[in-house]
């Protein structure tokens, strides 16, 4: 019965669940792709909206790219106080942490 | 076509020694964009693969064209600019530009853009105090990006008033064929349902008035 109704929500998604125009923002930081080679390891900053399975999905539509497993961690933007009481806070983000596949990794750094 | 070359944009070029270069792999998909010709012509080429895309539970990017084309990982990351080098970007697009194209070259432009603004947002990230030699180039890709949405909105928008044309009672009837007819002349001949035969068949504006081709072949002719 419930592999009836699993068949029924993988059919269903097919056609309700596409993204078309997806608008995620990934950006490397920490300058992780200088140790990319040894650990496998790559780091992104992007919203906190994103979830661990939307950027598996993204890195293999857009970038071609197999994803073994993601991290994910949560920060909270930093309040700054300035030389005058005037106090902001910088937007919060979310740290990905990807690990590739063996066989796909490569030097990343471009002539 | 020239013209069309022209507003090729967000083309990362290299100026060194007074040479340009074009990255290569923007240069092909850009190529692959800009191939098309009249969109009375190309009709069959709407074609959305829907079965290609993966089933999962949760949701899932479809990129039917870039799939093909990604360059693993190697695409976040920019040249390395030799001193007394610079990006160079063009303009930006904008929705006249977009107004004539298809569904499909829209969607493969929107990739295009996805994969340069994570590009130049790590070059942001990674540069020292996060800033960028040529900092416009994020907000030109934004505004193309926002361009592209403004032309699929308005060919929604056309799609929702002539729905509405058929439901609405006499009295507004008038109001709702103005809004049509003013669209109808923003989008032009352009499928609104892209990849539904069936409904591209009832569409105007996407019919060939046979009797004009024919004098136009007999006038060919004459002359």
């Amino acid at each position: 019965m419930s592999s009836g109704i699993k068949s029924v929500a993988n059919a269903s998604s097919k056609y309700w669940n596409n993204v078309y125009f997806p608008n995620m923002k990934l950006a490397v930081t920490r300058q992780t792709q200088k140790t990319f080679q040894q650990d496998r390891k790559l780091m992104f900053k992007s919203d906190c909206s994103v979830g661990k399975i939307d950027v598996k999905n993204y890195l293999k539509a857009v970038y071609d790219v197999e994803v073994h497993k993601v991290n994910t961690i949560n920060v909270q933007g930093r309040i700054k106080r300035g030389a005058t009481k005037h106090a902001y806070k910088q937007s919060d983000y979310k740290k990905i942490i990807i690990t590739v596949d063996p066989k796909q990794v490569e030097p990343l750094t471009r002539k | 076509m020239n013209t069309l070359f022209k507003s090729i944009n967000i083309t990362q070029r290299v100026v060194l020694n007074s040479t340009t270069t074009f990255n290569k792999n923007s240069c092909r998909l850009y190529s692959t964009i800009v191939s098309r010709s009249s969109p009375l012509l190309n009709n069959n080429r709407l074609t959305l693969n829907r079965s290609a895309a993966e089933t999962t539970t949760t949701t899932t990017i479809t990129s039917n064209n870039t799939t093909n084309n990604g360059g693993g990982l190697k695409d976040f990351f920019e040249h390395v600019y030799t001193k007394g080098t610079y990006p160079v970007s063009g303009k930006s697009w904008e929705a006249r530009d977009l107004r004539g194209k298809s569904f499909e070259d829209l969607h493969k432009l929107w990739f295009v853009l996805l994969k340069e603004r994570n590009k130049v947002m790590t070059e942001q990230e990674l540069a020292k105090n996060h800033k960028l030699v040529n900092p416009l180039r994020l907000k030109k890709i934004r505004k193309s990006m926002a361009a592209i949405k403004v032309v699929l909105g308005e060919r929604d928008r056309l799609r929702k008033q002539l729905y509405i044309l058929t439901k609405c009672p006499e009295s507004e009837r008038n109001q709702v064929q103005k809004e049509v007819e003013r669209l109808t002349k923003l989008v032009g001949a352009v499928s609104l349902t892209p990849g539904l035969r069936d409904l591209e068949q009832l569409q105007d504006t996407l019919k060939v008035d046979e009797s004009l081709e024919s004098s136009i072949d007999n006038l060919q002719s004459t002359n």
